[in-house]
């Protein structure tokens, strides 16, 4: 090797120096868990989490708007898939510039494309079938049937269990039971009656051998429900209504609370504001916290948190979704603001 | 386009989504139009049938497989399989 050649391996190796230097100092910044948080380091999780729940949920309420247009006896032929696909990928884009740079998290990306295109698959196919057959069917019925009744129910059910539970573990096998055993098979309007059996049973079809293949590739038993740790400033006065609420113990001057993670967090976090109680700390972060709001159109900007973001909710044109963070220890103060406003409804807080 | 007309993988995939794109390119015109949305849906859907049942004769299969579209799941895979993913069924024997 010459001289000329080892100059130039040095030079390679000060650039991988300065560069690994560089990802160590953007990790560390991914933590972002203030050094000197009061909940026990077992407890916490790092503040850019907040952000990453995003593309988790962002289905799920894709989901819950299906489920509601679908009880309003709406026609499945006119709801917004594609848009909903567009949506995700928008929020996902979004959250993605809103949240603070951190080292490239491969693991992170690679799960939320891949939610992303599952759901657009999901919704894709939904489309065209729902727009060509399923809208050809829709216009010989004189209305609703038994088994478009059972599909609401169901998008209702199925929304609900995935707010806190895993997909694959629905039980969609019990649902195509009920669809060709509790449904009459006879009756008016049996043109729709049958293409609504054959969709249902696609679909229905489809998603239990997609969770059994699931269970096969995974035996690991459902995890049980992960937990978030609040640091309050005071144990509330009534716990009653909060079962789920486990006082963990006592630290400087605050009390260390767990409750569920995910959808029951929202509800609990509510609930505990409005009984004056102040969160110092969730999963041992100080900084913002990511909550999404469900508002009219016209309503006046929130000034409790700061605005990244609105997408319309589609199937409610005069209503859309604004998310905002809001630093963990002014969110008590936040939600008993928003309470005072009837038009706004919290629809999710991003529990880290 | 006669009853023996035969369609190619690659024409089938070009001409498939260039009826979807059509079709969704154009239903936002319909919304106030029910009657004619209708009459779109089903011009789509017949042109896609079209193109399955050359795609069939060019798999060497009956057209009358299309029915396996009716079984829940099971028949649609299968006919993607048949009609989106292989070759035709005498790929290779030069063509009189």
């Amino acid at each position: 090797m010459n001289r000329f050649s080892l100059l130039r391996a040095a030079r390679v190796v000060a650039w991988l120096a300065v560069g690994v230097a560089g990802l160590a100092v953007l990790t560390a910044t991914a933590a972002n868990a203030p050094g000197d948080a009061r909940t026990p380091a077992e407890h916490r999780r790092g503040g850019v989490q907040t952000y990453r729940g995003l593309p988790d949920w962002r289905p799920v309420q894709s989901r819950a708007e299906l489920a509601a247009y679908l009880a309003a006896q709406k026609p499945p032929s006119a709801f917004p898939f594609f848009s909903h696909v567009a949506q995700f990928w928008q929020s996902y884009g979004a959250i993605s510039q809103a949240a603070p740079s951190t080292a490239f998290d491969a693991g992170y990306h690679l799960r939320a494309a891949g939610i992303g295109a599952a759901n657009g698959f999901e919704f894709g196919l939904k489309a065209c079938y729902e727009a060509t057959v399923g809208q050809l069917a829709e216009a010989s019925a004189s209305g609703p049937t038994a088994e478009d009744q059972l599909a609401a129910r169901v998008a209702q059910d199925y929304a609900e269990f995935i707010r806190s539970r895993r997909p694959q573990d629905y039980d969609h096998v019990a649902r195509l039971k009920e669809l060709w055993q509790a449904t009459p098979l006879w009756g008016s309007d049996l043109l729709r009656k049958w293409e609504r059996r054959f969709a249902l049973s696609t679909e229905y079809g489809a998603k239990a051998g997609w969770g059994w293949l699931m269970h096969k590739l995974d035996k690991s038993e459902p995890a049980p429900p992960a937990t978030t740790a609040l640091l309050l400033d005071h144990w509330p006065a009534s716990s009653a209504e909060l079962p789920a609420l486990k006082r963990l113990r006592d630290v400087n001057g605050g009390v260390l609370a767990a409750v569920p993670h995910r959808a029951v967090f929202t509800g609990y976090a509510d609930k505990l504001a409005q009984q004056g109680v102040r969160f110092e700390e969730v999963a041992g972060n100080q900084g913002p916290i990511l909550v999404s709001l469900i508002v009219p159109r016209e309503a006046t900007p929130v000034t409790e948190a700061r605005l990244l973001f609105t997408q319309p909710v589609l199937t409610e044109p005069e209503t859309e979704r604004r998310w905002l963070t809001v630093p963990v220890p002014q969110l008590a103060d936040a939600l008993r603001a928003w309470a005072a406003r009837p038009e706004l409804r919290v629809e999710h807080l991003y529990d880290f | 386009m006669n009853a023996e007309t035969r369609l190619g993988r690659q024409g089938f995939w070009i001409g498939s989504l260039l009826v979807w794109a059509a079709f969704f390119g154009l239903r936002p015109l319909l919304t106030g139009w029910p009657t004619l949305s209708l009459v779109w849906a089903a011009t789509a859907l017949l042109v896609l049938m079209v193109l399955m049942r050359a795609r069939l004769l060019d798999r060497g299969l009956n057209p009358w497989w299309l029915l396996a579209l009716a079984v829940p799941v099971l028949g649609a895979l299968w006919l993607f399989w048949q009609l989106a993913c292989r070759r035709a069924h005498d790929a290779g024997v030069p063509r009189r």
